[in-house]
C-alpha cells in the first residue's frame, strides 16, 4: 500500500473508529449497569463541545502539554500503521505520556500534583510490559518491525496477550487500575492528571485518548496478523473483557497496581519467553 | 442549528455543588443517575470539576459560609454556561428565608437561568428544569452571535 | 606530529597542573587553567583530524624507569595514607583496607617487578596504541574536561567566597583537576598494562584527594572510602599484570585482547578493575558518598571523564570475551546495577544523588551492553559512553549553577525556576530531555541496547530483559519526577525575565547542550564519521544508514520526523501561543481560591494557608536499608559466580 494512503488512514481513522468505540463502551457499560445509556455518537458531541468552549487556561505549558500529548501519540499511531519498529513506537508513547505529566506538573494545583505523580506509577507499571512485548515479538519473529510479521503470533504469545489486556486496562483507564484519573465519576481526585485542562486542550486530550485506544488494540491486534478481520476480532474481545472486568471490580491502591503489573503481568510475559526460548524459538 | 450548538446541547457535564441544602434535593439529583431515571441518556455526566462543567447544579440556600466558594466555582466554569437552581431553598430560601447567615435565593449571588421548585425537588422536575436550560444555553448562544455581529457592524 | 600530540596530551596537564599547586596569583593561576583547557582541547581536536589510526608510538626508555619510580612513590604515599590514619584513628575498617590492599599491591607489584620478571618491559611492544576509542574518549576527556574546568575557575571563586575560606584551596583543587586529565588520556592511550596501571592509580589518587576537599568528617571518611574501593580495581590489575606476564609474555593490551586462547582469569581481574572504578553494585556507595564534593568534581571524575576510564577498559576487553559465560555474567551483573539505582534514584531528594544514581544506571547500562558482546550492543555501548558524558556533564554544571542561585541543591526547592531563573531553569531542562527523551542520543543508545539484549539466548536472558526494562521504567519516573518540578508555577502570565549571564557559569552549558542538540539530530553522518571506525576495529557494523534512518538488522529508529515533531511541540507551540489574562483562571481548589492570592486557599476557621506541594519519593518502598544490603549482597553474589566461572 501507498505510504501516504497509510499516514492518512493513521490519521483519519483513529479518531472515527476511536469515538464508535468509546461511544460503544459507555452503552455497553450503561447496559451491564441495567440503564440505558447515551447516544453512540456521545464522545464526538464531547469532544466538539469541548473545543468550542471559551479558552481558559492556567499557563503556556498546558498547551505544550495537550498538544505535545496529541502529537506524539498520533505519531505512535502513524508509525504503527507504517508497520514500523514497536520498540521505537512504545519508546515514542513514552514521550506523549512526559509531555502529558509536565504539562499537569506545570500548575500549582493540588489534584493536578497528585494526578501527574499517579500517571507516573501508571507509567512505572505498564511500560515494561509494552517493551518486554516488542522483546517478545523479536524473540517469536526475529525482528522488531511490524511490517514484518508473516505469521500469527497469538500461538506463540498468548502469555503476553494477557498482560497486554492489563495494559490494556491502566491505558483505557478503567477500574481497577485508573489511579490517575479516571474516565468519569469516580472523583477522590477530582479528575486527577486532566483536572486543570479545560476547553480545547481538554478537547484535543480526548481526541489524544482516541487514537491512544485504537494504538493499543492494535497492539493487540499483532497478534493475529496478517489476517486483519482475526486481529480485530481478537482486539475487540480484549476490550470487552476490559468493559466486563471495568464494571466488576473497584479501584484498587497504586501499590496493589504496581504489584500486580509486575508480578502477574511481568511474571505472564517471562514465562511466554523461558517457554519461547526452551522450546526453541525463532 | 449548527452542529456545535447542537454539541452543546447534546453532551452537557455537571458541576453538582449544595450550597446549605438539607441534601434532600442532592439526593434526588444522584437519584437521577439511577438506572431508573438513567439521564446519560441525555449525555449528562456528573464531572466534579467546574473547569469540566457546562451545567452548574445548585441546591441549598446561598449564605454567608458559601457565597465566596460559590461565586469561585462560578468563576472557574469556562463559558457556554447555564446554572439551574434545584429545590425551594435555592430559588427563595425556602424554610430557611430570613434566617441570620442565609442571603436568599442562589441568585443573590450568581445569575441563575432555571429555577426547579420542590421540596424536594422529583427527579422528572429535575430532568425538565436540565432539559429547559440547554435550551437556554442555546438561546444564549443566539444572543451572543447577533450581539457579536452587531458589534461587528457599529465598528 | 602525533607523538607531540601525544606529548601534550598527557604531560601537558601534568605540569600545568604542578605549576597550579605553587601558583599563589588567583588571576595567573586561572589563566594557566584556562590555557590548559585550551591546549588541550585543540591537541585532541588535531590528534584527531590526522587521522593514520592506528597510532603505535613508544617514548624513550627512560620514561619506564620515571614510571617505575612514580608509580611506587604514589603507593607509598596511600600506605602512609592508611597507616596514619590507623594511628590517629585506631583499627577502623576504613584504615585497615587501604593499609591492607596498598600493602598487597607493594608486595605483589615488588615480587613481580624485582623477583620474577625483571625484564619487563619487553621492547618489541609500543606503549602507547592509538586507535579511534581511544580519539573518542581522549576528544570527550579534553573537551568536556576542558569546559568543566573553565566553569570550575568561576565555581570555586564562588563557593570559596559563600564559605568565607580564609586560606585559598584552589591550588590544591586545581592540581588534581588537571593532573587528572592528563591521567585520563595516559589510560586511553597506553597499551602497556604497567603504564594504564600506573595512570589508573593517579585517578585513584586524584578522585582520593578531590572527595576530600572541603576537608570535614564527613568528605575524608568518604574520600576513604572511594579509596580502598578502587584499591581493589588497583590489585585486580597487578593480579592481571602478573598472569598476563607469565603465560603471555607480554603486557600489551592490545596483545591480550586479540589473544585467540586468551584465559578468562586476567580478563576478569581487569573487569573488577572496571567494575570498583565505575561504580558498579556492591561498589556504588563510593561515588554515592563522593557527592560532598564540589560540583565541578562530580562534574569531572565522577560522572563524565573518571568513571569512564572503566567503561573504556571494558570496550577495549570486549572482544576477547566474546562467546563466554564470563559475558553473559557481566551482562547479568550490568544490567542488575542498571535496574536497582534507577529504583533508588526514585527516592532521592537531593538532586546531586539523582545524578549520581542516575550515573551509576547508565554506566551499569553500558556494562550490560559489553557483556552482550553483539555488534549492535558495542555500538550502542560506545552511542551511550559520548552521550552520556555530554549530558550528565551538563547536568552536573546545572545543579551547580542552580545551587549557587538558589542556595540549595533539594529538587523541591526548585519548584517553579522557569519563572525565578529562566537562563539555568531552561539549560537543565535541555539538558534533562536529552538524557531521557527520543529521539535524542541516550534514548538512540537505550533503543540500540534493548534491540542487542533481546538477542540474547540462554537461561539468564529472561532475568537480564526483566532487570533492562524495570529500569527503563524507573528511569522515566525519577526524570520526569525533576522535570516537572522546573515548570510548577502558580498559575498566572508574566513576562520572561532572564537572569545575568555569567560566561564562566552559562558559556560551558549552552556549548554541551549545543553538542547535544547537533550530534542527536546529525547522529547519522556524526556515527559515520566518527563512532563506525571504532566498531569496526573488531566487529562487523550493525547499523544501516543508506535510507537516512538509523537501522539495525531487526528494527529501525526514524531520527529526524521525530525532531521536528519535538521541535513543534517544545518551540513552535510556547512561541506561538500567546495567554491573555483574560482567559487565566486559578488552580481548582474546591473553590476555596483566596482572591488576592493565587496559591493559598481557606482552610480551618477561614484562615488563609498557603499552598505546599511536593513530589513523591516511595520511601518506604525503595528506600529501606534492608534492600540495600540485600542489593549490595545480591551484586557481589553475581561477582562471586563470575570469579567462580573463569577459575574453573
Amino acid at each position: 500500500m501507498n505510504e501516504w494512503l497509510l499516514v492518512a488512514l493513521a490519521l483519519v481513522l483513529p479518531p472515527v473508529l476511536g469515538s464508535l468505540l468509546r461511544g460503544l463502551d459507555r452503552i455497553l457499560t450503561a447496559r451491564m449497569q441495567g440503564r440505558f445509556g447515551p447516544p453512540l455518537l456521545q464522545p464526538v458531541y464531547d469532544t466538539i463541545k469541548l473545543l468550542a468552549k471559551r479558552r481558559m487556561i492556567t499557563g503556556r505549558m498546558q498547551a505544550v502539554g495537550s498538544i505535545g500529548y496529541l502529537l506524539f501519540i498520533m505519531a505512535a499511531t502513524v508509525m504503527f500503521f507504517l508497520g514500523q519498529d514497536l520498540l521505537l513506537i512504545v519508546l515514542v508513547l513514552g514521550v506523549a505520556d512526559v509531555f502529558l505529566v509536565v504539562g499537569a506538573f506545570a500548575t500549582r494545583s493540588p489534584y493536578s500534583q497528585i494526578g501527574a505523580n499517579r500517571e507516573l506509577l501508571q507509567i512505572l507499571s505498564y511500560e515494561p510490559i509494552l517493551i518486554i512485548t516488542a522483546i517478545g515479538l523479536y524473540v517469536a519473529n526475529g525482528s522488531f518491525m511490524i511490517s514484518e510479521i508473516d505469521q500469527p503470533l497469538l500461538p506463540s504469545l498468548w502469555p503476553i496477550l494477557l498482560a497486554l489486556v492489563l495494559v490494556l486496562v491502566i491505558l483505557m483507564r478503567k477500574s481497577p487500575f485508573d489511579i490517575s484519573s479516571s474516565e468519569h465519576a469516580h472523583q477522590e481526585l477530582v479528575k486527577g492528571v486532566f483536572t486543570e485542562y479545560s476547553g480545547i486542550h481538554l478537547g484535543l486530550i480526548e481526541i489524544a485518548h482516541m487514537y491512544e485506544l485504537i494504538l493499543v488494540l492494535g497492539f493487540i491486534s499483532l497478534m493475529w496478523l496478517p489476517g486483519i478481520v482475526p486481529g480485530v476480532a481478537l482486539a475487540l474481545g480484549c476490550w470487552f473483557l476490559v468493559l466486563l472486568i471495568d464494571n466488576i471490580t473497584a479501584r484498587l491502591t497504586w501499590s496493589s497496581m504496581l504489584k500486580i503489573s509486575w508480578m502477574f503481568g511481568l511474571g505472564l510475559a517471562l514465562v511466554n519467553l523461558i517457554g519461547l526460548s526452551a522450546l526453541g524459538g525463532v | 442549528m449548527d452542529f456545535v450548538t447542537k454539541s452543546q446541547i447534546k453532551s452537557p457535564w455537571l458541576l453538582h455543588f449544595d450550597c446549605g441544602s438539607c441534601n434532600g434535593c442532592d439526593i434526588e439529583i444522584l437519584a437521577c443517575l439511577t438506572p431508573l431515571y438513567d439521564v446519560e441518556r441525555f449525555g449528562i455526566v456528573n464531572m466534579g470539576n467546574p473547569k469540566h462543567s457546562d451545567v452548574l447544579l445548585v441546591t441549598g440556600p446561598a449564605n454567608k459560609r458559601n457565597y465566596r466558594v460559590l461565586q469561585n466555582l462560578y468563576q472557574q466554569m469556562p463559558d457556554p454556561k447555564v446554572v439551574i437552581v434545584i429545590g425551594t431553598c435555592g430559588c427563595s430560601g425556602g424554610v430557611f428565608h430570613n434566617c441570620p447567615n442565609i442571603l436568599g435565593g442562589v441568585d443573590k449571588v450568581i445569575p441563575v437561568d432555571v429555577y426547579v421548585p420542590g421540596c424536594a425537588a422529583r427527579p422528572e422536575a429535575i430532568i425538565d428544569g436540565v432539559v429547559m436550560g440547554l435550551g437556554k444555553l442555546a438561546e444564549k448562544k443566539a444572543k451572543a452571535k447577533t450581539e457579536a455581529k452587531r458589534e461587528e457592524q457599529h465598528v | 606530529m602525533a607523538s607531540s600530540l601525544i606529548a601534550i596530551a598527557v604531560l601537558f596537564p601534568f605540569t600545568a597542573g604542578l605549576v597550579c599547586l605553587f601558583l599563589k596569583n588567583t588571576l595567573l593561576r586561572s589563566g594557566l587553567v584556562a590555557l590548559s583547557a585550551i591546549v588541550l582541547i585543540c591537541s585532541s581536536i588535531l590528534l584527531f583530524s590526522q587521522g593514520n589510526l592506528p597510532i603505535e608510538y613508544s617514548p624513550a626508555h627512560q620514561w619506564d624507569s620515571v614510571i617505575l619510580v612514580l608509580d611506587y612513590a604514589l603507593l607509598v604515599f596511600f600506605l602512609f595514607v592508611g597507616v596514619k590514619d590507623i594511628l590517629k584513628n585506631g583499627w577502623s575498617a576504613r584504615g585497615v583496607l587501604t593499609s591492607g590492599l596498598v600493602l598487597s599491591q607493594i608486595i605483589l607489584l615488588g615480587l613481580f617487578e624485582f623477583v620474577w620478571a625483571p625484564s619487563v618491559p619487553l621492547a618489541s611492544e609500543p606503549a602507547f596504541f592509538i586507535d579511534q576509542l581511544s580519539i573518542i574518549m581522549c576528544l570527550i576527556i579534553s573537551i568536556i574536561g576542558s569546559l568543566i574546568l573553565l566553569y570550575a575557575i568561576k565555581y570555586m571563586k564562588d563557593h570559596e567566597h559563600h564559605q568565607h575560606l580564609s586560606v585559598t584551596r584552589q591550588p590544591r583543587f586545581f592540581f588534581f583537576m588537571t593532573i587528572l586529565l592528563g591521567a585520563m588520556n595516559g589510560i586511553v592511550f597506553s597499551d602497556n598494562l604497567l603504564w594504564i596501571y600506573f595512570f589508573w592509580e593517579i585517578t585513584t589518587l586524584c578522585c582520593f584527594a578531590l572527595i576530600g576537599h572541603e576537608q570535614t568528617k564527613e568528605a575524608i571518611n568518604n574520600a576513604f572510602r572511594a579509596l580502598w574501593m578502587n584499591l581493589i580495581g588497583g590489585l585486580g590489575f597487578v593480579l592481571a599484570i602478573i598472569y598476563v606476564f607469565t603465560n603471555y609474555d607480554s603486557i600489551s593490551l592490545q596483545a591480550l585482547i586479540t589473544n585467540p586462547a586468551v584465559a578468562m582469569a586476567p580478563l576478569f581481574f581487569l573487569f573488577m578493575a572496571a567494575f570498583t572504578k565505575s561504580a558498579q553494585v556492591p561498589f556504588q556507595g563510593w561515588l554515592l558518598g563522593a557527592m560532598v564534593a564540589p560540583v565541578p568534581v562530580s562534574a569531572l571524575l565522577h560522572s563524565s571523564t573518571m568513571v569512564k576510564a572503566g567503561i573504556y577498559l571494558s570496550i577495549r576487553l570486549a572482544p576477547a570475551i566474546t562467546d563466554t559465560s564470563l559475558a553473559t555474567l557481566i551482562a547479568l551483573f550490568g544490567a542488575f546495577t542498571f535496574m536497582v539505582t534507577a529504583i533508588m534514584a526514585i527516592s532521592q531528594r537531593e538532586s546531586k544523588k539523582v545524578l549520581a544514581y542516575s550515573t551509576i544506571s547508565n554506566l551499569g547500562l553500558i556494562i550490560m551492553c559489553v557483556g552482550i558482546n553483539t555488534p549492535l550492543a558495542i555500538t550502542a555501548a560506545i552511542v551511550l559512553t559520548i552521550f552520556h558524558a555530554i549530558s550528565k556533564a551538563l547536568l552536573f554544571m546545572c545543579v551547580g549553577v542552580i545551587d549557587h542561585s538558589l542556595g540549595s541543591r533539594d529538587i523541591e526547592n526548585m519548584e517553579g525556576l522557569v519563572r525565578r531563573y529562566p537562563l539555568i531553569a531552561g539549560i537543565t531542562i535541555a539538558g534533562i530531555l536529552s538524557m531521557m527523551l527520543v529521539p535524542f542520543g541516550m534514548l538512540l543508545g537505550k533503543w540500540a541496547a534493548i534491540e542487542a539484549t533481546s538477542a540474547m539466548s540462554g537461561f539468564i536472558s529472561p532475568l537480564v530483559f526483566l532487570l533492562l526494562i524495570i529500569g527503563s521504567a524507573a528511569t522515566t519516573v525519577f526524570w520526569v519526577k525533576w522535570l516537572g518540578r522546573f515548570f510548577s508555577v502558580t498559575p498566572g502570565i508574566e513576562k520572561i525575565r532572564f537572569e545575568r549571564f555569567s560566561f564562566l557559569y552559562h558559556a560551558p552549558l549552552i556549548v554541551l547542550l549545543a553538542f547535544a542538540g547537533v550530534f542527536s539530530i546529525g547522529v547519522i553522518p556524526f556515527y559515520e564519521s566518527f563512532i563506525l571506525p571504532a566498531v569496526t576495529a573488531f566487529y562487523p557494523n550493525a547499523i544501516d544508514t543508506s535510507n537516512g534512518f538509523f537501522g539495525s538488522a531487526a528494527g529501525l529508529f526514524t531520527v529526524w520526523p521525530l525532531f521536528i515533531l519535538l521541535a513543534i511541540a517544545i518551540i513552535l507551540v510556547p512561541v506561538l501561543f500567546k495567554p491573555k489574562t483574560k482567559n487565566l483562571s486559578t488552580a481548582y481548589m474546591c473553590g476555596e481560591n483566596v482572591s488576592t492570592s493565587a496559591d493559598s486557599f481557606y482552610s480551618v476557621a477561614d484562615g488563609e494557608t498557603k499552598l505546599k506541594l511536593g513530589s513523591m519519593y516511595l520511601d518506604t518502598q525503595f528506600a529501606n536499608p534492608h534492600l540495600d544490603t540485600g542489593l549490595k549482597i545480591a551484586g557481589l553474589l553475581i561477582l562471586v559466580s563470575m570469579l567462580v566461572v573463569v577459575l574453573i
